[in-house]
């Protein structure tokens, strides 16, 4: 009998815990979004803000905004798209290329507003738009001539992400091309990243990082990794700078994440999705404390900001 | 016709570290329908010699022919076919997680048509009571049954020979005697010429009808039944 | 309801898979992680072939058979036992990662634009028919394990798991059962591999990040609910192919649940975590009752 009491109370006190933690039903005629987010890191955090702030400026309708974390895990992301329809959301916002290409195999009939994916063909699809940074290839090259003198070498160190992966490739090519040395390093785990740098000590150079979710979110380790180097850190994003890195060409995050806001926005109003207004402009960043010299004329037109 | 079914000559077998030779020159013959025991003091071989015997470990030197070939020259699954072991754990010669009637399966090697009625022969002879228990999982077994049945199995492709290592050193007294017998009455109900590891010389007495024993690897005595040896002769001689 | 449909979807996508560490984990009592290379050996290959404009069904029956190479693979790593079957099947995880990848040329191929034969089923059978191909599968993975249990040699695969050195005393190579379990292991593996990719619509190189403990947890719950009915019995295939079932669904079920409820994913795989050990726990100690 005390046994049996025993079992009720563990179960009870159970499916307590499991409500407190839970978020509940929203019964409400807000605007529903659903955010999917690969893992969590600065980056973003920083995007989410971006939507957030930006939904919140529109007055006239309510907009609410759920946040799912795949923490890395392709198959609980599958999961959370199979509740993310249950749930008939208004608007979908993945973030990352395996999000969105989930979104656009299983989200039929709502709007897909993807940010940094690598979907090709994405025209042919009707309901969908993806946002990213203006970047051209040449703003890097660019920047590496500036950072690196003719016998230093540039190592790409990159993840399995596809975009980032044909962005090394080509970026690669074209940095060969101008003469430079160019190695590309792979990496499977964060543990794979600090070595490599352990490996790279004795040289001199550059190390690029692009907007590589696994690399981002170790921001930290492989800026005091690089540090006891000689060797500049140059990356894609702005969380980067703040971390520690020298300099990045890229976008602030939460201008992808206001950007996403401001096409949601124009949804809710027209029902339409306007795919022409989803580029962004980058900026370059530079770290304060870093000893790079830029010249503003060699990127015309380009914002540059000091982060300290 | 040639009655030698297995001969050793001049084998011997390493330690690992090469310096001791567990094995050291034997060389007897054993004819068919022989049961030869092999005793011998801790250490000195016989656990080894059922091992080179049953190839569960290769001899380095010497030859040892069975049915006038090397023992080598047979493939895996002709020579146990014909030479069967049972080691200490007579439970090891057993597949705890499946029935009766499936270990009978499992080591049955040919297709026969009327397997069934052979399963029933075989166990009959030695517990009739485990014909109806053949869907029973052998873990559930009591001990007893569990060796009956072991020994039973091991009859069931009819080899030529029967190894054991010291199969009834672990029961009681009175199980091991009941098992001796048994293990006797199969033998001479199968024809099977017998290798018997033991430590009990009134069984070598009882059921052998040779005698080989071992001290430190070399061959010390070897008897035959024709000599009349007493218990009292073999602790004198051999240990 | 919507809800079960998802439930049954997954757990069809994966039973393969749990058909596949059922062989290798519960008949050969061997830990073989090998799994988690082969499902996406499965996937990558399908995707890659399909890209080369191969016939879908061709490309299916292509992929499913390079798992059964790789089953062939690390048993061979393993064969004289100098390395055991854990660190053999991490190994080989790693390598067929690299490989994978070799084979892709990517880390992730998209199969959206392509023909698959789910896709097919689709078009001829409208709405239903991915479930109805995936029951096809679900019937013809049982079917294959049903009819090998049936015979000498699915009763030889259990002897190995059971007692391999008597195996080898019999004069049955032990080794050779071996192979045989773990090439139909991995062969399940890839078939579920093949599976995903096509509903997904992509085969990604890191697909298969915690799918072998994903097999592992179905088994276990499965088995464990199951003994409450009847345990210490006879084999029957019938009521271990119900257990790989149940455990796969009860997993889904669970995570699904939390989902819904509005469980932030963070805590998910906390909350399945400690679910499941209390699960298993509760049952256990019912079974204690018992005697």
């Amino acid at each position: 009998m005390i046994k049996i009491r025993n079992k009720l109370l563990q179960t009870v006190l159970f499916l307590m815990y499991v409500f407190s933690i839970s978020n509940g039903y929203a019964h409400t005629n807000a605007f529903k979004v659903a955010v999917v987010i690969p893992m969590e890191h600065l980056a973003m955090n920083d995007i989410i803000g971006g939507i957030k702030k930006e939904l919140e400026k529109d007055n006239n309708n309510d907009y609410q905004a759920t946040i799912y974390n795949a923490q890395g895990d392709i198959n609980l992301m599958k999961l959370i798209y199979q509740q993310i329809f249950r749930s008939e959301f208004d608007a979908i916002v993945p973030v990352g290329t395996i999000a969105s290409q989930f979104a656009v195999k299983l989200i039929k009939d709502k709007p897909i507003i993807s940010i940094d994916s690598d979907l090709k063909e994405e025209k042919k699809i009707k309901n969908f738009v993806n946002i990213e940074s203006n970047n051209s290839y040449s703003d890097f090259t660019n920047l590496i001539q500036h950072v690196l003198s003719n016998s230093e070498k540039l190592y790409i160190i990159h993840s399995n992400d596809i975009k980032i992966f044909k962005k090394s490739s080509v970026l690669a090519n074209l940095i060969k091309s101008k003469g430079y040395k160019v190695q590309i390093i792979t990496v499977n785990n964060l543990y794979e990243v600090l070595n490599a740098i352990k490996i790279l000590s004795r040289e001199s150079g550059a190390i690029l990082v692009l907007r590589d979710n696994l690399l981002v979110s170790a921001m930290p380790a492989i800026v005091r990794e690089v540090k006891k180097t000689k060797i500049k850190l140059i990356a894609s994003d702005e969380g980067s700078i703040k971390n520690g890195a020298d300099i990045a060409i890229g976008v602030q995050e939460n201008e992808l994440g206001k950007k996403a806001a401001e096409l949601l926005i124009e949804y809710n109003k027209t029902k339409t999705l306007n795919k022409k207004n989803s580029k962004i402009d980058s900026i370059l960043f530079k770290n304060a404390s870093s000893s790079i010299k830029i010249d503003p004329k060699m990127f015309h037109n380009k914002k540059i900001v000091t982060i300290k | 016709m040639n009655n030698m079914v297995m001969k050793l000559k001049h084998v011997s077998y390493y330690s690992i570290s090469g310096k001791k030779n567990i094995l050291d020159n034997i060389s007897f013959d054993i004819e068919k329908g022989d049961f030869l025991v092999i005793i011998g003091p801790n250490g000195s071989g016989k656990s080894s010699l059922i091992k080179v015997l049953s190839r569960e470990v290769t001899y380095d030197t010497g030859h040892i022919f069975f049915e006038d070939r090397l023992i080598e020259s047979y493939k895996q699954k002709d020579y146990y076919k014909k030479i069967m072991a049972v080691s200490q754990n007579i439970r090891d010669n057993l597949f705890e997680n499946l029935t009766i009637y499936e270990n009978f399966l499992v080591y049955l090697r040919d297709d026969f048509k009327s397997k069934y009625v052979m399963f029933s022969d075989i166990l009959d002879s030695v517990n009739e009571n485990l014909v109806k228990k053949e869907n029973i999982l052998v873990k559930n077994l009591s001990g007893g049954e569990k060796q009956s049945l072991a020994l039973s199995l091991v009859f069931t492709n009819s080899p030529k020979i029967l190894l054991l290592d010291e199969h009834t050193s672990a029961l009681d007294p009175k199980i091991a005697d009941r098992l001796m017998e048994l293990t006797a009455y199969m033998l001479n109900k199968n024809k099977v010429t017998c290798i018997m590891v033991t430590h009990n010389l009134d069984y070598a007495l009882q059921y052998s009808n040779k005698i080989c024993a071992l001290q430190e690897g070399k061959v010390l005595h070897f008897f035959n039944k024709t000599d009349k040896i007493s218990k009292k002769d073999l602790l004198k001689y051999c240990f | 309801m919507k809800i079960f449909l998802d439930i049954t979807q997954q757990s069809l996508m994966l039973y393969p898979l749990v058909l596949g560490v059922y062989i290798s984990y519960k008949i050969l009592k061997i830990t073989d992680l090998t799994v988690e290379g082969s499902f996406v050996l499965g996937s990558s290959m399908f995707a890659k072939l399909l890209m080369e404009e191969i016939n879908p069904m061709i490309s299916m029956l292509i992929a499913v058979l390079s798992g059964s190479l790789a089953g062939v693979a690390i048993s061979t790593i393993q064969k004289d036992d100098k390395i055991d079957s854990l660190t053999a099947g991490i190994l080989m995880t790693f390598i067929l990662y690299s490989i994978n990848l070799k084979i892709m040329k990517v880390p992730n191929l998209q199969i959206y634009d392509f023909t698959t034969v789910m896709s097919n089923f689709v078009d001829f059978f409208g709405l239903y028919g991915e479930l109805l191909f995936l029951t096809i599968i679900f019937f013809l993975s049982n079917l294959i394990l049903i009819i090998l249990f049936s015979t000498q040699l699915g009763l030889n695969l259990r002897a190995y798991g059971d007692n391999p050195k008597l195996l080898k005393k019999i004069g049955k190579s032990p080794h050779q059962y071996k192979i045989l379990g773990l090439c139909i292991s991995n062969f399940l593996a890839a078939l579920s591999g093949v599976m995903t990719c096509q509903i997904y619509g992509f085969s990604d190189v890191n697909m298969g990040f915690g799918i072998a403990l994903t097999a592992i947890c179905a088994l276990l719950i499965g088995e464990k609910i199951l003994n409450q009915i009847s345990s210490d019995s006879k084999f029957l295939i019938f009521k271990d192919l119900l257990s790989c079932y149940l455990g796969i669904v009860i997993y889904y079920s669970t995570i699904t649940f939390f989902l819904k409820v509005g469980i932030d994913p963070i805590h998910l795989k906390l909350l399945t975590g400690l679910s499941l050990i209390f699960l298993l726990k509760t049952i256990a100690n019912k079974s204690y009752s018992n005697e």
